[in-house]
């Protein structure tokens, strides 16, 4: 399994495939990102799309090649946001009141969307490997192959993560 | 979801509701093919231009760079440059500021060659928090602005100026909108000094500024046209200047950090009081020193305003003493207020002491009767 920074400099080497194991890598992180901020699974899917198109059109400004998943979430957010301020304020409204009851049309429920914006309150380092391990569908010896970093620290980082979660869902669901 | 349930159990529950979509990739990658040869080719420039950029960022080169521009300026030396530097245009600084989203950055205000006062900032992720050097904290997530004074309690909560509601990016708003784009003139302005390290951008101030800056000068990296300097020289005060240092290499913070430290401590003390009625005694706690505040609230006329609501405050000192009175107008509620406690003979250490307060007036349903919150610190002058 080649690492992020493997294929991020593989594509600036003009090997254009292997962005296609970033976007399978991160899908549904992004998803999540921009879920989070939209609150409507279709338009977050096409946040997505602009996300990744975004980021290969500024990969070559991505200053550590091993960051790529902060960073694309960073991109995410900010298209995100960009999306959010262009619809109208009524639409905007329709689907916070709708994404916050229970909707089997595929938007997140309230305890859902509450430990996803906890979720994107991790620090950076936990945050990815909370990604990579749940969105992204890896274990963790894959994850620590990802990122380059050893099984024994991703463990550690997820079950800090974990604590983490637990701390922020108590705080907000008082 | 209930409670028993792990963390765990309902990351995986979530991560099952987000599920893959198949199509995406393959509409990313035929976004990607569709793009154009010339957007390659960027790629390409942009591709050399940021190996660069590592390069000048880098520790090293950074404190040299730094050490340079003092050099340049104390011995006003002109830098000399290459020909294709000199016809770089902001409009080309202005694109590479839009790609920033990490900066730790300094204001400092040079008042007759001193630091009068400095800020402290970091930029991450579209959310801004500074620190002042009084302690001040503000903090902006894009959305709202929030100040917090250096007992950690809010002085002051609004609109951001960032992002979402005025539009201002980072750069726009920390330059007091000096790097606003839209003007044509600025962004076709090509250096005035081209060095091997870095171009220096001179600009007259904006018609809005004219009144209070003489002139504005920013340096930015050659090669990353990134701004690592700006000065802005004013002339509304003599031998005066704000100096900006940006610095994109501090590592990145915690989303945490970003998050506002606003007031969750309880009040003092509280209780209830009616206008024109008879004082209230409040007991205090948790505040060492003090152990009562006398409250009264009542009606006086000025010839100026009319008749107006008034409160007393009047500390009862841990000893049982009656010490020191402060005077507040409702329109001043919640605002930090300070007042002598007696005069320095009054204390067997002859020391001067001070109440601070902030005292909050709440209307209840009742007529005429008000919540009092009181939060206060005793403190002693010298200490």
């Amino acid at each position: 399994m080649r690492t992020d920074a493997e294929l991020v400099n593989a594509v600036l080497n003009g090997e254009k495939q292997f962005f296609a194991v970033l976007v399978k890598r991160y899908e549904r992180p992004v998803r999540a990102v921009a879920l989070d901020v939209l609150g409507d699974y279709h338009s977050a899917t096409d946040v997505s799309q602009d996300a990744f198109v975004r980021a290969y059109e500024r990969l070559a400004g991505l200053r550590k090649p091993e960051a790529f998943g902060p960073w694309l979430m960073k991109i995410t957010r900010r298209c995100a946001l960009d999306s959010a301020r262009r619809r109208p304020k009524e639409t905007r409204l329709e689907t916070k009141i709708a994404a916050a009851i229970e909707n089997p049309d595929g938007r997140l429920d309230e305890d859902k969307q509450r430990l996803l914006a906890a979720v994107l309150k991790l620090p950076g380092s936990e945050k990815q490997v909370v990604m990579l391990r749940y969105f992204g569908d890896n274990s963790v010896n894959d994850v620590a192959n990802l990122l380059g970093r050893s099984v024994g620290t991703v463990t550690k980082q997820l079950s800090r993560a974990h604590r983490r979660l637990r701390k922020i869902l108590e705080r907000s669901e008082k | 979801m209930t409670a028993e349930e792990t963390i765990e159990k309902r990351l995986e529950k979530l991560a099952q509701a987000i599920s893959p979509d198949e199509t995406l990739i393959e509409n990313v990658m035929n976004r990607i093919d569709t793009k154009s040869i010339s957007e390659s080719e960027r790629i390409e420039k942009l591709s050399t231009k940021f190996t660069a950029r590592r390069f000048i960022m880098n520790r090293f080169t950074r404190f040299a760079a730094a050490a340079m521009i003092i050099i340049a300026v104390i011995c006003g030396l002109n830098f000399i440059g290459g020909p294709d530097m000199a016809k770089v245009a902001w409009a080309n600084v202005t694109k590479c500021v839009d790609q920033v989203d990490f900066v730790h950055f300094y204001e400092l205000k040079f008042r007759k060659n001193r630091i009068n006062n400095s800020l402290e900032g970091w930029l991450a992720n579209g959310k801004v928090l500074a620190k002042k050097d009084d302690g001040t904290t503000f903090y902006d997530d894009g959305k709202t602005e929030t100040v917090i004074d250096r007992h950690g309690e809010q002085i002051r909560k609004g609109p951001s100026d960032l992002g979402n509601i005025k539009g201002l990016k980072f750069f726009e708003k920390i330059t007091q909108g000096l790097m606003q784009y839209e003007n044509e003139d600025m962004l076709k302005q090509v250096p005035s000094h081209v060095g091997d390290d870095f171009l220096v951008y001179r600009f007259d101030p904006p018609e809005r500024m004219k009144e209070w800056v003489e002139s504005v000068a920013i340096t930015v990296g050659r090669n990353s046209l990134l701004p690592v300097q700006m000065k802005i020289r004013r002339k509304d005060q003599a031998d005066a200047y704000d100096l900006y240092i940006f610095d994109y290499e501090s590592p990145e913070r915690p989303a945490e950090f970003f998050d506002t430290q606003s007031i969750t401590e309880p009040p003092h003390g509280k209780g209830e009081i009616v206008l024109d009625d008879e004082e209230v005694i409040i007991d205090i706690s948790d505040s060492p020193g003090i152990k009562a505040v006398a409250i009264r609230l009542y009606s006086k006329y000025f010839e100026s305003m009319g008749e107006l609501k008034v409160l007393d405050a009047t500390v009862i000192t841990a000893e049982g003493f009656r010490r020191g009175i402060a005077r507040q107008m409702p329109w001043q509620s919640n605002k930090e207020i300070k007042f002598g406690v007696g005069d320095s003979e009054s204390w067997p250490d002859k020391k001067f002491r001070h109440v601070t307060a902030k005292i909050m007036l709440r209307p209840t349903k009742k007529k005429s009767t008000y919540l009092v919150e009181l939060r206060c610190r005793f403190d002693v002058v010298g200490d």
